[in-house]
This record gives C-alpha cells, structure tokens and sequence, in this order.
C-alpha cells in the first residue's frame, strides 16, 4: 500500500503542469457546488431561524381544535395554571401568552387581512425578539406609547401607506362571534426575513384585545414556550407536555409551516443531489484523463506487469493518484469557500443575484447570509472516496488490457 | 537438479492464412546456477521462448515446468504472483520506470513483494557496490548510460532474490564495451551468488562467454553445446 501510494504520488508530480491544471478545474468546480451548497443552507437556516423566532418559538401550545376551526372560541382556559404547570418543566427558558385572531385592518389609503396578536410586552420579548427587529426610527415595541399602540410589519405598513403615529381601525371577531372595531395607532415597524409574517401579523396589547373581543385575563389562544439555549432537541419536552396536558395540542415550527419544513427537505435533497451531479461530472472527466495517462505510460504499466505487479496494486496506485487529484482539490475547494464564506457572512449576498431562491420556498428573505455544515464537507469526502473509487476501475480494466511483451516491443 | 524443464512446447500464430511456428516442438532443461544463451538469427524464435518461460504467454501445446510448477496450465492473476516472486527479468528496451532512481528501481520490486524497507535498503547498497554503481544511487535512468541501466536491472532482477533470471538480448543496445561490462556482471552473479541465468543474443562475442549454448533455427533447437 504504502508502495503504490508513494507511486501515486511520484506520478502526480511528473507532469505538474497537467496535474495543475486538472486539479485547478476540479476545484472550480467543487468550489461552485459548495458555495451553491452554502447559499442554499443560508437561506434554509435564516427561513427556518425567522419562523422560530418571531411565529413559533421552540414549543406552542394550543386547545385541540385551534387549528381546525380558526374561530376566536378556542382558547386556553385558566391559562394562569396552565403556565404554573409548564413551568414545572425542565429546560424551560421562557414563556408567554397570546390572544390570536383573525382580523381586518384598515388605513385611510387601504385595508387588508390580519392575524391580531394580543402581547403581554412583559413576558413577550423574552419568547419572541421582536423588539429586535424594530430598526432606529421605526418606533419600538410597547415600550413608549401615547395612544393605544399596533405594531407592524414593514410591507404591511407599506401595503397600507402608513407610518408611525399613523392611525388605523381594526376589526375581528369577539368570543361570542360578533364584530369589534377599534381605532389604533401604530407604535412600531418591525422587519424580519419571513415575509409572510411580515405581511400579515400585527401586535397588540394582550388587555386591549381582551376587553375589545371578551375574553377573560387568563383566556388565550397560544402559550409560546423558549427552551434553554443548551437543549437540542424539544422532542423530550413536546411529548412530558403531550402526556401531562392530553387535551392541548403541543407543536413546533414544522407543525406550524409545513410548507417551510418540506422547502428546508427539498432544498436539502437538492443541495446533495447538486453536489453528486457535480463530483459525477469531475469522475467522468478524470476517468478520460486516466484512461489518457494509462495510454501515454503502456510501456511502463507493460514492464509493471511483467515484474509481477498484480491487478489489485495496479487499482491501488490508479485509486490514489485519483484520491490524491480530489482530495487536493477540495481541501482547496474548503479553504477558498471558507475564505469568501467569511465575508459573505458579513456583508450577505443580495438576493438579486440569486433570484431563484425565492421562487422555490414559501418564504422570502433580502439576503441570504451562506453557511456550510461540516456534515455536508464530510458527506463531499465520502463521496469523492467512493467516486475515486468507482473511476479506477476503467483505468484499471485498460491497464490489465495492456499485453506486457507488446507494450514492451521496440 | 533441474530448475526448468520444457516438453514438446509449442507456439503458433497465424498470420492471414498462414500459420508461423515461433516455437516448434521444443524440449530441454536448465540446471539450478546455469549460465544459458539462447542464439539464432532475427525471427528464429528467442524472444517467443523467452516469454513462454518467463510466463508472460501462453504456449500453443506443450509443458513448461518451473522448479516443478506447470506454469503452462497457470492462469492470467496466478501467472502474475508466479512471476514477482520466482522470475527476474531484464528487457532489452524498457526496463526501469523514469521516475524513480537507480536506487528505488532496485528496490521496486522487493517493496511489491513486501520485503521491509531495512532488508530492501541493505540488499540494494550491497547489489550497487557489486555491480560497481554506488556513487550513481540517486540518479535518474535518464542521466545513466545505456550499459548503466541494463546493470541497474540487473541487480534489480537479482535482488528479489528470483529461482532465474531471463534477458532477452539485453546488450542489444550496447556497445561492445558496454556489452563486456554488463556480461561481466552477470557472470559475477553466477558466480558468487549462484544466480541462475538465460540469456538470448545475436552477438558472436557474447555467445562465446556462456557456458551452454542453445541455437535456435525457425523455433527449432539444432545445437545445444555445453562448453566446460
Ligand atoms: N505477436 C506476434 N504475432 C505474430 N507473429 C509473431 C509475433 N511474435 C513473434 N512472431 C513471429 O514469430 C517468429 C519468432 O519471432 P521472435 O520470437 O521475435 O524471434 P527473435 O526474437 O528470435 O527475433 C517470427 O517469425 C515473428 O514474426
Ligand atoms: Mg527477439
């Protein structure tokens, strides 16, 4: 082994100028599926990050039927408990209850449909940072207020051509199944890259919408739940809550936007099935690049043979020259990514020059801030071994073809 | 005792309708330390019997025994492991890979056998300092002369330690001085280490240093002279 990597290894060097140039074409390519691969996990982490948040926190808690009916009567009664009992929980960081309610929102320019969120700003902003996505100049959240405050999204304020201060009316439905209309006005403008949200949730004090739509203090449609930075997984806390409170229905984000969780999967399948494509294409061309350098070398893999160089050390020295070509080339693939990774992780890459994004999930974001998980430089390296691997038999096959007293003759 | 034997081999090809017999019903044996020349003029059929018994062909009939194995019934992957580890070769053009010294071509095919790389080390200076090459170690086969390399393939063909050692006209690209220096060396191989060796030439004052003379006429053996 050692022999016929010591082998590989002369042979690269031999022609430096042609395993320069093969390497420098590989890492172009490998660069481009990696930093393809990055954007794509940047938008996936900053979609999914957006949704988990500003719109479901880590766990939600919900009565049975909230999702089914979508009617203000399904709320969470004695809520006060009910927040004392989770509690009780490990691992919990924060929560916070909210009135949820399907409105409608009018300026004096124009109108459009909402979901009403009814805040304690208190124990809100320690589930939610929405007061962090509130720029200089856009107001605040709950914190500063004359009159009885909204806090918007950017493109809804656009939408409906107000500012802060602006005032607004707002309608919805109360416990009972009337109508409530009130006058608003707005406190804050927030932004964030889930433009959905963006778009239809508004922010209300929690006692204001009470009293407007008749619920009791401790009636809620949602309890939002944070977990502990250092706890991966909620599964542990989802199914301790499922089973102390079987009547509530406990949820996470992928229960909440299905259809992000599926654009995150296919987005995911796509980024591997991109890279395969791209190692699939370099191994054809490496195969033909052997098959030349197996031409160019008969004589020698002719003298090989008649010394007694059998077919498995023949694959063996064929294999690393391969490996050595891939390896070389993505190690510099990693260092160039990681190179324009640090100051794409800055600065973003605008979305206009990556159009398509957008176009293929349910969200949208402005830019899109690349990253590259380690698992997938691994699961390049596997496949780049397992590529090698599969490329050195064509190579190999024409070697064993190779008569050795004919390459030999004059 | 006999290291090679050889029945009745033959081996034909065809060449349009015509069928060339490059070996045509031969039979003898080589004795352990022999120091064998096969002769004949161009196309009379010693490169074909070289290859047949150094196993890198196939013969059309007949038997070819090496230190009692049937090389003959041997297949392809057999053939190939039989050859690194009982047969030294010395082509007559291509014999060491470009890209490694003097030193490291000695040692190529001791490491393919998998003998340590101290043993390897050892082996080579002392194969050097016989064949009188030291001092050119390091080099590349292209900075050594024609005479150099053949040397060098010598003692690589020598150093796996092989039952013989088969050369297909190796001073064929020599000069005649060149030629006397690489027979010097094998003939100090034979004698010192026992080596044995057959070697083919068209050379009349090569031929003269063997002590067994075959010749070769049309594939047929027609002298066979043991000179003591
Ligand atoms: N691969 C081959 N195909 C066809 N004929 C061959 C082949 N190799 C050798 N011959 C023929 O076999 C005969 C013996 O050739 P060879 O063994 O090379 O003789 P020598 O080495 O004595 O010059 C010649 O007539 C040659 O043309
Ligand atoms: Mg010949």
């Amino acid at each position: 082994m050692l022999l016929t990597i010591n082998l590989a290894i002369i042979n690269l060097m031999r022609n430096k100028k042609r395993s320069f140039f093969v390497i420098a074409s590989i890492v172009v390519g490998i660069t481009g599926g990696l930093l393809g691969v990055s954007i794509g996990n940047g938008y996936v982490n900053q979609l999914v990050n957006s949704v988990i948040r500003f719109e479901t926190a880590d766990v939600l808690i919900h009565e049975n039927t909230f999702f089914d009916q979508m009617e203000p009567s399904a709320f969470l009664k004695n809520s006060d408990q009910l927040i004392k009992s989770v509690n009780l929980n490990n691992g919990i960081n924060a929560l916070t209850a909210r009135i949820k309610i399907n409105g409608y929102i009018r300026s004096a320019l124009s109108s459009a449909n909402v979901e009403i969120i009814g805040v304690d700003p208190k124990t809100d902003r320690l589930v939610f940072p929405i007061h962090e996505a509130i720029h200089t100049g856009k107001g605040n959240y709950f914190t500063d207020y004359n009159r009885i405050p909204i806090v918007m999204g950017n493109l809804l304020a656009d939408q409906l051509g107000v500012n802060i201060n602006s005032r607004l009316v707002l309608s919805g439905q109360t416990k009972n199944g009337d109508l409530f209309s009130s006058v608003f006005w707005v406190c804050g403008i927030y932004s964030v890259d889930n433009k959905l949200f963006e778009k239809k949730s508004v922010f209300v004090l929690l006692d204001e919408i009470a009293v407007l739509s008749g619920f009791k203090p401790d009636e809620v449609h949602e309890i939002a739940i944070k977990l502990d930075k250092n706890i991966q997984s909620s599964d542990h806390i989802v199914s301790a809550l499922e089973s102390q409170h079987p009547g509530l229905k406990i949820s996470k984000w992928p229960d909440i936007r299905p259809e992000i969780f599926v654009t995150k999967s296919y987005i995911n399948l796509t980024l591997n099935i991109l890279i395969s494509i791209i190692l699939f294409a370099i191994s054809i061309g490496i195969i033909n690049i052997m098959i030349l350098v197996v031409y160019e070398r008969r004589r020698e893999f002719g003298m090989l043979r008649a010394l007694g160089m059998n077919k498995v050390k023949i694959f063996q020295m064929i294999m690393f020259e391969i490996i050595f070509l891939l390896l070389i080339s993505l190690f510099i693939s990693t260092l160039i990514n990681f190179t324009v990774l640090s100051f794409l992780s800055q600065n973003g890459v605008p979305v206009w020059s990556v159009e398509g994004v957008n176009m293929l999930g349910v969200g949208t974001v402005d830019r899109i801030y690349p990253v590259l998980r380690w698992q997938q430089l691994i699961f390049v390296t596997g496949l780049i071994i397992l590529l090698s691997f599969l490329s050195s038999i064509i190579p190999t096959l024409k070697v064993l073809g190779i008569h050795p007293t004919e390459a030999m003759k004059n | 005792m006999n290291i090679i034997e050889i029945k009745n081999l033959e081996k034909h090809y065809s060449e349009a309708d015509l069928i060339v017999k490059a070996v045509d019903n031969i039979s003898f044996s080589v004795k352990k330390g022999e120091f064998l020349v096969i002769v004949g003029p161009s196309g009379s059929g010693k490169t074909t019997l070289i290859n047949l018994i150094g196993g890198l062909d196939f013969p059309t009939a007949g038997e070819i025994f090496v230190d009692g194995y049937a090389i003959h019934q041997m297949k392809q992957d057999q053939l190939t492991d039989f050859r690194l580890h009982n047969i030294g070769f010395v082509f007559q053009n291509y014999n060491l890979l470009p890209v490694l010294t003097a030193k490291e071509n000695i040692e190529l095919i001791m490491k393919l056998q998998g003998i340590s790389k101290k043993e390897c080390n050892k082996r080579t200076l002392d194969l050097l300092k016989i064949i009188g090459l030291s001092e050119r170690a390091e080099s590349k086969p292209s900075k050594l002369s024609g005479g150099q390399q053949q040397r060098i393939a010598v003692a690589r063909s020598i150093a796996s330690g092989p039952k013989f050692i088969l050369a297909d006209e190796p001073t064929a690209n020599l000069d005649s001085h060149s030629a006397e220096t690489l027979l010097d060396t094998m003939q100090l191989l034979n004698q010192n280490e026992g080596t044995t060796f057959i070697f083919s030439t068209h050379d009349p004052r090569i031929m003269k240093r063997a002590k067994r003379m075959i010749r070769l006429e049309d594939g047929k053996i027609i002298d066979d002279i043991t000179n003591d």
